[in-house]
């Protein structure tokens, strides 16, 4: 076997990865040739030097639940980012337009409410008016209300008052 | 075995049993971190890329299916997380010439050593220093050639087990530990070759 092959595999050889019959032919050629031996004894200086490495301390930063966690935060993230791609009519309001959006919707809503009488004839705690007239102010500086219920209320205040 | 007991700790996770999950992080956070350290040569980058092959873990819980061994699997996450890290962030660190380390010498990349150091206490430090070359050289190699040559000497992989970790034939792996070998011999040899007990060595 010549030398510049056996030097190919030397590596190889070194590893035991060798077929068995190419193993032994560059254990043969090695016996016997002083310059291959001092290749393979280079190589294994390397190779020593690569495996005393120091395996350096990693302690231990983040615990198995918060991955856990984190798996799970990603997951529904990704899902809120599917739906986006789902559902791209669900497009972000520009600041400027959100109040007349919500009076939009307020509006439609309690145009909604009109249609059903009997939810007027609900009764209204004291506590809920109070709360209610809060809402109103709201309502006026055009903040988005987004309580269905609360509408409900209101109208049913609307009708007991009006 | 080993890989019975981490596919039983896969499964168990698969079931919804969080302690499964639980002990294959304690398995193998640590040889992933040593893994991804020597590949990026970065500890912090080290440390968000152990966590994303674990994120990558959770996410493939619910389609798993033992097909490979679990440490190959487990593995060829690793290499491909830290392939893309490593490509993504460019790491071009060919352009700088490797630092000289042993004093006395004028160029560590070849070429014989003309001051010697004398044998000495020195001994603790030279291996820092050569450890500190080893990485240096480790981050300069080709990323196949590095993942290759790390998964073999630090985690004990066959050829065969690389090439299913890197998706390649045993053929190109062999190739590329050799080239990897011949690249750390390269280097190293002139250092190498002054260390006290090699001299011993060489009486055989």
């Amino acid at each position: 076997m010549r030398c510049n092959k056996v030097r190919n595999n030397l590596t190889a050889f070194l590893d035991r990865e060798l077929p068995e019959n190419l193993q032994e032919a560059v254990e043969n050629h090695l016996a016997s040739c002083p310059s291959c031996q001092q290749e393979r004894k280079a190589l294994e200086r390397v190779q020593q030097t690569l495996e005393g490495m120091e395996v350096p301390p990693f302690e231990e930063t983040v615990s198995p639940e918060t991955i856990l966690e984190m798996a799970r935060t990603r997951t529904s993230a990704s899902k809120e980012q599917s739906r986006k791609i789902r559902h791209p009519w669900l497009v972000p309001v520009p600041r400027g337009w959100q109040p007349v959006l919500a009076l939009a919707t307020v509006l439609a809503a309690i145009g909604i409410w009109n249609a059903f009488p009997l939810l007027k004839a609900l009764p209204l705690p004291t506590a809920q008016e109070i709360y209610l007239a809060e809402r109103i102010e709201l309502f006026e500086n055009l903040e988005l209300i987004q309580d269905l219920a609360l509408l409900e209320m209101m109208e049913a205040t609307e009708g007991e008052h009006g | 075995m080993g890989n019975t007991e981490d596919i039983q700790d896969m499964l168990a996770f698969q079931r919804g049993d969080e302690r499964g999950f639980h002990r294959l992080f304690q398995r193998y956070r640590g040889p992933l971190m040593n893994y991804l350290y020597r590949f990026t040569g970065n500890r912090a980058v080290a440390e968000e890329l152990m966590q994303e092959v674990f994120l990558r873990l959770c996410r493939a819980a619910g389609t798993y299916e033992p097909r490979s061994a679990f440490r190959t699997w487990l593995y060829q996450i690793a290499t491909n997380v830290g392939r893309n890290e490593v490509r993504r962030r460019e790491y071009s660190v060919k352009k700088e010439p490797l630092s000289p380390l042993i004093s006395g010498t004028q160029n560590g990349l070849g070429g014989a050593i003309s001051n010697p150091p004398s044998a000495s206490p020195e001994d603790m430090a030279r291996a820092r220093q050569m450890e500190e070359l080893t990485q240096q050289v480790l981050s300069r190699m080709p990323e196949k050639q590095r993942a290759a040559l790390l998964l073999r000497r630090h985690h004990g992989f066959s050829y065969r087990e690389i090439s299913d970790v890197m998706n390649l034939r045993t053929g190109a792996v062999k190739s590329l530990i050799h080239r990897a070998t011949g690249t750390l011999r390269k280097y190293l040899d002139p250092y190498l070759g002054i260390l006290p007990q090699e001299g011993e060595k060489d009486a055989m």
